[in-house]
C-alpha cells in the first residue's frame, strides 16, 4: 500500500449530483481580475505534430479568447532533445517535426513569452499505455430517472500498480432532413412593380447540393477521469464516457463515438479532478473550497506568478463503434427532430404597402423575404394558390404559392455538414 | 423595640441569679422509655419537676443508666439529639425550650448598646465564639399572614457563631422534582442565593429571625420566618404558579451575569425557546444560540456553530457529560436533541472551567430533564417535520424516574419543501431517541444514566445514500461526602459513525464509511472549605478508537476491492484543580490549571518526510511501525483558567479572563462549511495538536431590580496548528492525510454588547456583536501557502452581527414573539477571471475569501396559543405558529461556477428564499 497516491478513487462524487437548493444563474462582475498566462500543452504517444496552445486569462466580461502570440516554445526529450514549435495561429504552437512521448523518457515545457519572460514545467515522464479493451453501448436509465443510451468502456492495466485515466470523445452522427425535397426555391425576381415594373416571382429549381443527409461532428468538452486504485485487479468496467437520452436526435439514425483513452501520470489526474471540481454543478449544502490550482508549469523569474493550465503527458489508445436508433430501439418511433417541422408555413409572394392603390403588384415579399433570410425550405406547392397583384383582389383568404418548412427540416446542413466524414462506415 | 427585650431578658435573669446551689445527684437506669417517662421517674425519684410542652418531645424511645449522676449530665444526654435545651430554676424546677437557650448571664457588653463603636466590638467578638442569644421580636419584622415560622438548629453555649449554614432541597410539590435556578432572599437581610440543579442550596444565615422568600419563574412566592439557632436543614416544597407560562425567553440565575467570576458563560433552557419562530416550528436551541454574541454559524443550512471566531470542529457537546459529535440533523437546520427532554444548555464561550478541555472554543453543556418521580407525565408535539413525544415514569416514588423520548421526521418531504425541482429524485429522513434514568439512592447519592441516538439518512441522486448517526452513553454518580465534600463519577462512551452507499447502473457499487469513538471516565469533586475557598478538582481518561475509513464493495457484480484505512487510537488524559475564592462582596477570583495529556497509541504506521520539506509523496522518506499500545507520540501541557470580578456595586461588575486550551482531535474537512461527510482525525506523529489563548474583558450592570441585564465583553483569542488543507485535498479514505493537512496560527477578536430583559410584557434580548476572525497559513513553499502567507478572514468572519429576540404577551394565554438577525455576508472565494482550457472555459481563483456575498438578514414571526388552564383538564396544550423569513429575502449562501458545455455559467443559492409558514401542537399531561 506504500505506493497508494493520494488520488484514491473520488470518481462517484463526480457523478453530477445536481442538488441545488434554490439556484439561480447571475451575471457574474470581475472584481479584482490578475492577468495570468495560460498554457494547453498536451503531449501524446502519437507520432504527430503536437498542438500548444497559449492564451491569456481574460475578465468575465469578455467572450473572446486573448492569444498569446510570438512565443518561443520548446520541448525537451530527457534533457537533450528539442522539438521546437512554432506559430501557426494567433496562440496555437505546432511542432516543426513530428514526434511521439516515448516509453521511459520524460519531457519538459520550456516557453519564452514575447515579453522575454520564461517558464519551465517539471519533467514529466509518460506513462504506461493501456489499451481499451470493449467500448460498447447498452440502453440504461440515468439516475435521473432518464431513459437513454450509454456509452460504456472496459479498460484492464496491464501493470500492478494503479493507472488513471482522463477520456475524451469526439461523436459523429448522421442527420437526415425529414422534410427534405429534391426542389429548391427559384427567386426569379425579387423586385416588385415599384422598382422594376415587374411583379415577383419564385420558381422551383433542382437542389444543387447535398441537403437530405448530412453529418455533424462534436467533442467532448467535460472532464471525465476514472481511476482504477481501488478496484479488483485493477481492471475497470463499465465506465460511463457519455449518457444520451433516448430523445435526443443526434441517435436518430446512426452514430459513431471514437473515445480516446489517455493514461495520466498521477498528478495529471489530481489536477484534472480538482479542476473539475471546482467548476462542476455542486451539492448546495456542502461546497469545496475552491483555491487556486497549481499546475507543474513554473515562472523561472517569479516563482509566485499564477501560471493556469498544465503540461500533461499521456498514453493514448482509442475505439470507435457505430449504432443505429433501429438496432436499439426496434419497435420505438425516432426521437424528434432538432426542431419541430410540424408548422407549414405559407408566406405570401406579395404584401402591398398602403398607398400602392395605383401601382398593383408594388410592395414587399414576404416569401422572398423568408427565402433571402435563409429561414424557409420548399415543401410543397399550393393547389389552392391564384395568383394575384390587385388591391382590390386582396383579402384575408388571400393564399401564398407555396408550402413550406423550417429551413432544418428540409436542409440538413444547418445541423451539420453533408461531407461524410472518412472514416464513416454503414 | 430592644426594650421589649430586655424585659423579656431581665424577667429570666432575675430568677436564675438565685439558682446557684449544689444539685442532688440521680441514679436512674431506663430502657425503651420515652422522654416523657424519664421525666416521670426523675421527678418521683427527685424534687424536681419538669416544666414543658408535650409535643416538642415527640414518642422517641430512649436508653440510659445513671449512677450518682449530676441532672445536667443525664439531660444533656437525653436532648443531645434534639432541639431542646433546658434550665434549671430553683434547683427543682426544670424548664425546657425549644431552640433557645436560658442564659443566667448577660453577654458581655450588653449594656453598652448606645456606644456605636461599642458594639462594633462586641460583633467582631462573638465572632470569636462569645456568647451571642438570639432574641425574637414580634415588632422586628412586620408581621405577615400566612408566614409559618421555622425554627432552626439547636443553641448551644459553646462554639457560638454569628452565623451558620443553612441548606435544604426545594422541590417542586407536583412532580417531586427539584427546582433550579430558585432564588432565595432572605429579605430582612438583602442577601441570597440560588439553588443548584439538585434544587439544593447552601447559605450562610446570619443568627436569629430571617424572612425567606423564594422567587422562581413558574413557581409561587413563598415566604417563612426562619429562626435559626445552630446549622440545619430546611427543605422547601413549592407549587407551580400560574406564571409558569411566563415568557422568558433566556434565563441567566437572576444576578448570576454580574456575580460569577467567569466571563463569556450563557444558560439556554428548552423551555424557554418554545416561543422563539424556528425554521418550520421545531424547537433548536443550538439555533437560539446562535442568535447570542459570539455565536454564529456559515449559514442557514451549514452544520456546526462557530464561537468566537473558531473552526466549527472547537465546540465540545456534552450531552449529561457524554461527548456528541455532531447535534444537529439535515444539515444543521435541525438540532438532534429532543426539546422536551433536553432542559437547557449551558454555553462556555470565554473562560471554561477547568474540569472540561479538548475543544479550543466553546462548551456546550447540555443536560437532559430529570424524570418526575411521583407522577406518570408527558410531553407531545407535531408539527410539519416532526412528531415528537417524551414520557416520563416514576419507578420508585420519590426516588428513581425513567425519561423516554423519541423523534422522528415523517417523510421525505422537507427536501421537496425546498420548492426545487432537481430534489424530486431526493430524499431524507431523520429520527433521534433519549432515555435517562435517575435514582435518589439517599441524600447523599444518585444516579442518573443516559442513552442517546440520533440518525440521519438522505439520498441526493437515485444511486447513493448517505447516513450519519451518533450513539452516546453515559451514567453519573453524584456522592455527597459531607456537608463540604462532593464528588462526582461520569462514565461515557460516545460513537459518530456516517456511511455511504452507491448503488449505481455500472458494477462499482460500494459502501464507503467511517468511524470515531470515544470511552471516557472522570471524576471529579468539590470540596467547599470556607466561605473564601471552593475548590474543583478531578481527573479524566479517554480513549479514542477511529476507523478513518473503508470501502467494500455491495453485491456480487462489484468490481470495487475492499480497502480499509487502519484504526487510529489515542489516549487523552487530564487532571484538573480550581479554586473559587471569594474576597468579600467585591471581589472573586476563580484559578483553574488543567494539565492535559494526550498518546497516540499504536499499533500504527507513521510516515516519515524530509525535514525543512513540503510533505509530499516525493518527500516521503519512509515509515516507522509501532506495536499494539505502543507511545508513537505524545502532546501536552497546561491549561490555564484564570477569570476574575470586581464588583462596584452589588448589581455592577467588572470581569476578566485567561483561558488557554489544547485540542488533539480535529476534522478534516475540505468544503467552505461543515458536511456531514467531514471526519474526524486524531493528532499523530504528523499533526500536532490545536491550541488557543483568550483573554476577555467585561462590564456587567444589572439595572432595575435585575430586570434588566446589560453586558460589554471584548476577548482577544490566538490559535496555533489551527488545521487547514491544501487546495483540491482529497481526504476520504486517504492514507496519507498529513500531505494535505496544513497547520497555521489564528486570531479573533470582537465586542459583544448585549441587553436582555427576562421578565415582563414585553421580554427578550437584543445582541450586536463586532468581530473578526483571521487565519494565517505561512511556509517557504508554495504548496503550503494560503493567501501568501498572510493573515486572511475565515470562512465565518462576520464583522458585524446584529440580533433581536422580542416576546411580547398580551394575555397568559396569548403571545406573539419576533426575531430578527442582520450579519455581514460571510468571506468566498470568487473567480478573479476566466480562461480557456482542454476545450472548455474555466474560471480561477486566486486568494481564498477576499470578497463576500450579501449581508444576511431576516425576520420570524410566531404567535403561541396557549390551551386554557383548567386544572382538571387532561393536557395542557400549546398552540405554535410561526413564519420563517417572512420578508422572503433570498440570502445567498454560496455563489458557485460551472463550465457546463464548454462555458462557464455563475449561479448563487440560497436556502429558505421563500417565507416559510408552519403550525405546531404541543400538549402536556
Amino acid at each position: 500500500m506504500k505506493g497508494f497516491k493520494k488520488t484514491y478513487l473520488i470518481f462517484f462524487f463526480t457523478v453530477p449530483t445536481i442538488i441545488e437548493g434554490c439556484v439561480e444563474p447571475f451575471n457574474a462582475e470581475t472584481q479584482g481580475f490578475e492577468n495570468a498566462l495560460v498554457i494547453d500543452a498536451k503531449l501524446t504517444d502519437e507520432f504527430k505534430r503536437h498542438q500548444i496552445e497559449l492564451s491569456r486569462a481574460r475578465p468575465f466580461e469578455q467572450d473572446t479568447i486573448i492569444a498569446e502570440m510570438n512565443a518561443t516554445v520548446t520541448i525537451i526529450e530527457d534533457a537533450n532533445n528539442f522539438y521546437d514549435f512554432h506559430e501557426v495561429e494567433q496562440g496555437q504552437y505546432i511542432s516543426v517535426n513530428e514526434f511521439d512521448a516515448k516509453q521511459n523518457s520524460s519531457y519538459e515545457l520550456r516557453i519564452t513569452t514575447s515579453d522575454g519572460k520564461s517558464y519551465s514545467s517539471e519533467a514529466v515522464t509518460t506513462p504506461e499505455k493501456i489499451v481499451i479493451d470493449n467500448l460498447y453501448v447498452e440502453e440504461e436509465t440515468n439516475n435521473l430517472g432518464e431513459e437513454g443510451i450509454s456509452i460504456l468502456l472496459d479498460s484492464r492495466s496491464i501493470t500492478s500498480g494503479a493507472s488513471y485515466f482522463r477520456y475524451e470523445y469526439e461523436e459523429t452522427y448522421k442527420i437526415i432532413a425529414p422534410y427534405w425535397n429534391p426542389f429548391d426555391f427559384d427567386v426569379i425576381d425579387d423586385k416588385g412593380v415599384g422598382e422594376d415594373g415587374d411583379y415577383f416571382e419564385v420558381g422551383l429549381k433542382p437542389k444543387e447540393r447535398e441537403e437530405r443527409v448530412c453529418y455533424n461532428t462534436a467533442f467532448s468538452m467535460a472532464i471525465n477521469q476514472t481511476a482504477t486504485n481501488g478496484l479488483e485487479d485493477n481492471k475497470l468496467e463499465r465506465h460511463s464516457i457519455r449518457f444520451i437520452n433516448k430523445n435526443n436526435y443526434i441517435i436518430s439514425h446512426r452514430y459513431s463515438i471514437l473515445v480516446r483513452q489517455h493514461a495520466q501520470n498521477p498528478d495529471a489526474f489530481s489536477y484534472y479532478q480538482s479542476l473539475n471540481a471546482f467548476s462542476s454543478s455542486e451539492n448546495v449544502f456542502f461546497e469545496n473550497q475552491p483555491g487556486f490550482l497549481l499546475g507543474n508549469i513554473s515562472s523561472e523569474s517569479s516563482s509566485d506568478e499564477k501560471i493556469l493550465g498544465f503540461f500533461e503527458v499521456t498514453a493514448v489508445t482509442s475505439k470507435r463503434i457505430y449504432f443505429n436508433y433501429k438496432d436499439l430501439f426496434p419497435t420505438e418511433p425516432l426521437p424528434p427532430y432538432y426542431i419541430n417541422c410540424e408548422p407549414v408555413q405559407e408566406p405570401l409572394l406579395w404584401l402591398p404597402t398602403a398607398d400602392t392603390h395605383s401601382f398593383d403588384g408594388a410592395g414587399r415579399s414576404p416569401l422572398i423575404e423568408a427565402i433571402q433570410a435563409g429561414l424557409i425550405k420548399y415543401y410543397a406547392t399550393n393547389p389552392d394558390y391564384v395568383e394575384t397583384f390587385s388591391i382590390d383582389d386582396l383579402s384575408e383568404s388571400t393564399r401564398g404559392p407555396y408550402f413550406a418548412k423550417a429551413t432544418a427540416c428540409g436542409d440538413c446542413n444547418v445541423l451539420g455538414s453533408n461531407i461524410k466524414p472518412d472514416f464513416w462506415i454503414e | 423595640m430592644r426594650n421589649t427585650i430586655f424585659v423579656f431578658l431581665l424577667l429570666f435573669v432575675n430568677n436564675f441569679l438565685l439558682a446557684q446551689e449544689s444539685p442532688p445527684k440521680i441514679s436512674l437506669t431506663y430502657t425503651d422509655f420515652t422522654i416523657k417517662d424519664v421525666f416521670k421517674s426523675i421527678e418521683d425519684s427527685t424534687d424536681y419537676t419538669f416544666y414543658y410542652v408535650d409535643e416538642w418531645l415527640g414518642d422517641k424511645k430512649v436508653s440510659g443508666s445513671y449512677q450518682d449522676a449530676d441532672l445536667n449530665e443525664i439531660l444533656g444526654d437525653l436532648f443531645e439529639s434534639t432541639i431542646l435545651n433546658f434550665y434549671v430554676l430553683d434547683n427543682e424546677k426544670v424548664v425546657l425550650t425549644q431552640n433557645n437557650i436560658i442564659y443566667d448571664e448577660l453577654p458581655t457588653g450588653f449594656f453598652v448598646k448606645s456606644n456605636q463603636e461599642q458594639i462594633q466590638v462586641t460583633e467582631e467578638l462573638e465572632d470569636n465564639g462569645s456568647q451571642n442569644p438570639v432574641f425574637v421580636s414580634d415588632e422586628r419584622l412586620p408581621r405577615q399572614r400566612n408566614v409559618e415560622t421555622v425554627r432552626i438548629g439547636k443553641e448551644t453555649l459553646e462554639g457560638q457563631k454569628r452565623r451558620y449554614i443553612l441548606s435544604g432541597y426545594v422541590r417542586n410539590a407536583k412532580t417531586g422534582r427539584p427546582i433550579p435556578d430558585l432564588s432565595l432572599i432572605i429579605r430582612n437581610r438583602k442577601v441570597g442565593t440560588v439553588t443548584d440543579e439538585n434544587g439544593f442550596y447552601e447559605i450562610s444565615v446570619p443568627v436569629g429571625e430571617n424572612l425567606f422568600e423564594t422567587k422562581a419563574l413558574g413557581i409561587e412566592s413563598q415566604q417563612k420566618r426562619v429562626l435559626i439557632y445552630n446549622d440545619g436543614q430546611l427543605d422547601f416544597t413549592l407549587n407551580e404558579s400560574i406564571e409558569q407560562l411566563d415568557e422568558v425567553v433566556v434565563e441567566a440565575d437572576k444576578t448570576k451575569n454580574v456575580e460569577e467570576e467567569i466571563t463569556g458563560s450563557t444558560t439556554i433552557e428548552s423551555e424557554e425557546t418554545k416561543d422563539i419562530p424556528m425554521v418550520l416550528g421545531e424547537r433548536n436551541i443550538l439555533s437560539v444560540a446562535t442568535q447570542l454574541p459570539g455565536i454564529t454559524n456559515a449559514g442557514e443550512g451549514a452544520s456546526g456553530i462557530n464561537v468566537r471566531g473558531g473552526k466549527t470542529d472547537q465546540n465540545l457537546f456534552l450531552l449529561d457529560e457524554g461527548v456528541v459529535y455532531n447535534p444537529t440533523h439535515f444539515f444543521g437546520i435541525f438540532q438532534a436533541l429532543n426539546p422536551f427532554a433536553t432542559k437547557g444548555v449551558d454555553i462556555y464561550k470565554g473562560n471554561v472551567p477547568a474540569e472540561y478541555g479538548g475543544r479550543l472554543s466553546s462548551v456546550f453543556d447540555i443536560t437532559t430533564i430529570d424524570g418526575n418521580t411521583e407522577k406518570f407525565s408527558g410531553e407531545a408535539s407535531i408539527g410539519p417535520v416532526t412528531g415528537n413525544l417524551m414520557l416520563e415514569i416514576p419507578i420508585v416514588k420519590d426516588k428513581s424516574s425513567l425519561v423516554i423520548g423519541g423523534r422522528g421526521a415523517y417523510s421525505d418531504w422537507i427536501l421537496r419543501s425546498l420548492d426545487e425541482e432537481s430534489l424530486s429524485n431526493s430524499s431524507a429522513s431523520f429520527y433521534d431517541v433519549v432515555a435517562n434514568y435517575t435514582h435518589k439512592i439517599n441524600e447523599n447519592n444518585q444516579i442518573k444514566a443516559t442513552g442517546y441516538y440520533s440518525d440521519d439518512s438522505f439520498s441526493i441522486t437515485s444511486d447513493s445514500l448517505f447516513g450519519y448517526n451518533n450513539r452516546m452513553l453515559s451514567v453519573n454518580w453524584n456522592h455527597k461526602f459531607n456537608e463540604k465534600n462532593s464528588g462526582a463519577l461520569a462514565v461515557s462512551n460516545s460513537k459518530y459513525a456516517f456511511d455511504i452507499g452507491f448503488d449505481g447502473q455500472a458494477n462499482n457499487d460500494f459502501l464507503l464509511g467511517y468511524s470515531v469513538e470515544e470511552t471516557e471516565a472522570k471524576l471529579k469533586f468539590k470540596y467547599v472549605m470556607n466561605d473564601t475557598h471552593t475548590f474543583d478538582y478531578g481527573v479524566a481518561a479517554k480513549l479514542y478508537n477511529v476507523n478513518p475509513g473503508f470501502i467494500r464493495p455491495t453485491g456480487s457484480e462489484s468490481i470495487i476491492s475492499p480497502f480499509e484505512v487502519p484504526e487510529d487510537r489515542a489516549l487523552e488524559g487530564a487532571i484538573y484543580l480550581s479554586d473559587n475564592i471569594t474576597l468579600g462582596d467585591k471581589v472573586g477570583l476563580s484559578a483553574g490549571i488543567r494539565y492535559s495529556y494526550y498518546t497516540a497509541l499504536g499499533p500504527s504506521t507513521q510516515r516519515v518526510y524530509t525535514d525543512g520539506q513540503p510533505r509530499n509523496q516525493a518527500t516521503l522518506i519512509g515509515s516507522s511501525e509501532f506495536d499494539d499500545n505502543e507511545t508513537v507520540e505524545t502532546y501536552g501541557g497546561p491549561e490555564f483558567r484564570v477569570s476574575g470580578r470586581y464588583s462596584f456595586t452589588p448589581d455592577f461588575s467588572l470581569k476578566a479572563g485567561f483561558n488557554s486550551m489544547y485540542q488533539y482531535i480535529h476534522t478534516l474537512s475540505n468544503t467552505t462549511t461543515v458536511s456531514p461527510i467531514d471526519t474526524w482525525k486524531l493528532s499523530d506523529s504528523n499533526i500536532r495538536p490545536q491550541r488557543s489563548n483568550q483573554f476577555s474583558l467585561g462590564l456587567f450592570k444589572n439595572f432595575k431590580d435585575d430586570l434588566y441585564e446589560l453586558s460589554v465583553e471584548g476577548y482577544y483569542k490566538t490559535a496555533e496548528d489551527v488545521l487547514d488543507f491544501k487546495t483540491g485535498a482529497q481526504l476520504l479514505l486517504n492514507e496519507n492525510i498529513e500531505q494535505e493537512v496544513l497547520q497555521g496560527e489564528g486570531q479573533a477578536y470582537g465586542v459583544e454588547f448585549l441587553l436582555r430583559k427576562n421578565s415582563g410584557k414585553l421580554n427578550g434580548w437584543l445582541g450586536y456583536t463586532y468581530s473578526r476572525s483571521l487565519i494565517k497559513f505561512a511556509s517557504d513553499f508554495t504548496e503550503e501557502r494560503i493567501n501568501g502567507g498572510e493573515f486572511f478572514p475565515s470562512n465565518y468572519d462576520k464583522p458585524h452581527d446584529v440580533s433581536l429576540v422580542a416576546n411580547y404577551k398580551f394575555t397568559t394565554r396569548y403571545s406573539a414573539s419576533l426575531n430578527f438577525s442582520y450579519q455581514t455576508g460571510r468571506p468566498v472565494t470568487y473567480p478573479i477571471g476566466q480562461y480557456n482550457f482542454n476545450n472548455s472555459e474555466y474560471v480561477f481563483y486566486s486568494n481564498r475569501n477576499e470578497f463576500r456575498i450579501p449581508d444576511y438578514y431576516r425576520l420570524d414571526i410566531g404567535i403561541n396559543i396557549e390551551g386554557n388552564h383548567r386544572i382538571k383538564k387532561f393536557a395542557h396544550s400549546f398552540w405554535n405558529i410561526s413564519v420563517y423569513n417572512v420578508l422572503g429575502r433570498a440570502n445567498p449562501y454560496s455563489v458557485f461556477f460551472v463550465s457546463e458545455g464548454g462555458e462557464v455559467k455563475a449561479f448563487k443559492s440560497s436556502i429558505f428564499s421563500i417565507p416559510i409558514p408552519s403550525i405546531t401542537y404541543n400538549f402536556k399531561f
